[in-house]
């Protein structure tokens, strides 16, 4: 039985191979964040926290959890001094942004 | 009114009573873990309202140690009930003043436990992740434009071109492994792509999905994500997953 090629980052010997004709490895803290906080049932309890928040946390868990040893060697490690942890990728991306315009005004006014 | 101190926390619903691994297992807090309710039955373990009340709960919630932990011994937990039969994984956090009340809400929601379980008996829940391979564009000989600077932004917008038809193309190949996925399934959920910080990988996710099969059906699940590798395409396969994806409670 053909077995798929195991996902690069998430094979660690020993997990959950046994007969499953299609296993592959441990699933990253990455997958299991997102469904332990976005996916099963949800019931009331006598607690009770308001489900927004928990999204507004998934928001920020996407920008910097999992990973964060990774990460790091690949240089990521704005969060670290960043409270506000999402401002400074808006800013990028607006910054990005503006000087996408810049260019093509450049490019259309040389024609 | 005096508060008590701890409460019930609710793992996981499951239609049967032998779990064989779970003694193995801690819960939260590495308390040990218990089974409330009859037919369905909860797996619930002990906390404390000084980490699970509502302020602290809000404000551990925030704290990403804090919730790492507690997420990956609620899954922990998940996998053990799962391994067992049919279960339905709860959203974390899910806390009951005491058992009984969460005795109660199973008498009161039996049914629809009930049927969801029928519906997941002899199906797991598998990831699918694409991943685009992020191929440096190749420098495009400078044009005949007797200008530097134009020939520079000539350059600019054939590269954006470039990636933006090879974009359009992997899309494309993701969404056939999913209509195939979709196929195979008997129900398929997609997720947004994960941000690359999150993956760790450099290559930016463009399908995130989940697919619940039939455990018949994993060979051919096998052989499709075989076939779109062969191909050349970075697709991982994770899972088998606790058909948390696949768990809303049917009303009837």
């Amino acid at each position: 039985m053909t077995q798929p090629a195991a996902a690069r980052t998430d094979v660690r010997p020993g997990s959950r191979n046994r007969a499953a004709p299609a296993a592959t490895g441990e699933s990253s803290l990455a997958d299991i964040l997102e469904r332990v906080l976005d996916k099963g049932i949800v019931i009331a309890g006598d607690i009770q926290i308001n489900l927004l928040d928990i999204e507004l946390l998934t928001i920020k868990l996407r920008l910097l959890v999992a990973s964060v040893d990774k990460a790091k060697e690949m240089g990521i490690d704005w969060w670290e001094n960043d409270s506000s942890l999402s401002s400074k990728a808006d800013g990028l991306a607006e910054e990005n942004r503006l000087l996408r315009q810049r260019v093509e005004a450049l490019e259309s006014g040389s024609d | 009114m005096v508060v008590t101190e701890q409460a019930t926390y609710l793992y996981a619903v499951t239609g049967t009573q032998e779990i064989p691994g779970l003694p193995d297992v801690r819960g939260i807090s590495a308390a040990p873990l218990r089974m409330v309710g009859a037919d369905p039955y909860a797996v619930v373990s002990t906390v404390s309202l000084n980490e699970f009340g509502e302020d602290a709960l809000r404000q551990n919630l925030e704290n990403r140690q804090w919730l790492e932990e507690t997420a990956t011994a609620h899954h922990e937990v998940v996998e053990a009930v799962n391994a067992a039969g049919p279960t339905a994984p709860v959203r974390l956090c899910t806390v009951y003043r005491d058992d009984e009340r969460g005795e109660e809400m199973l008498r009161e929601q039996k049914s629809s436990f009930q049927a969801t379980l029928a519906r997941l008996a002899g199906r797991r829940e598998w990831g699918v992740q694409v991943f685009s391979p992020a191929r440096p564009t190749e420098n495009q000989p400078a044009s005949a434009s007797d200008s530097p600077g134009r020939a520079y932004l000539e350059q600019l917008r054939s590269q954006r071109d470039e990636r933006a038809s090879r974009d359009h193309a992997m899309a494309a190949r993701a969404e056939d492994v999913h209509n195939s996925m979709a196929e195979i399934a008997t129900a398929a959920r997609r997720y947004p792509p994960q941000d690359r910080r999150l993956t760790g990988i450099p290559d930016p996710m463009i399908l995130n999905a989940a697919y619940l099969v039939d455990i018949s059906a994993e060979p051919v699940l096998s052989q499709n994500i075989a076939h779109f590798q062969r191909a050349g395409l970075d697709v991982r396969l994770t899972g088998p997953w606790a058909p948390y994806s696949f768990v809303e409670l049917e009303t009837s």
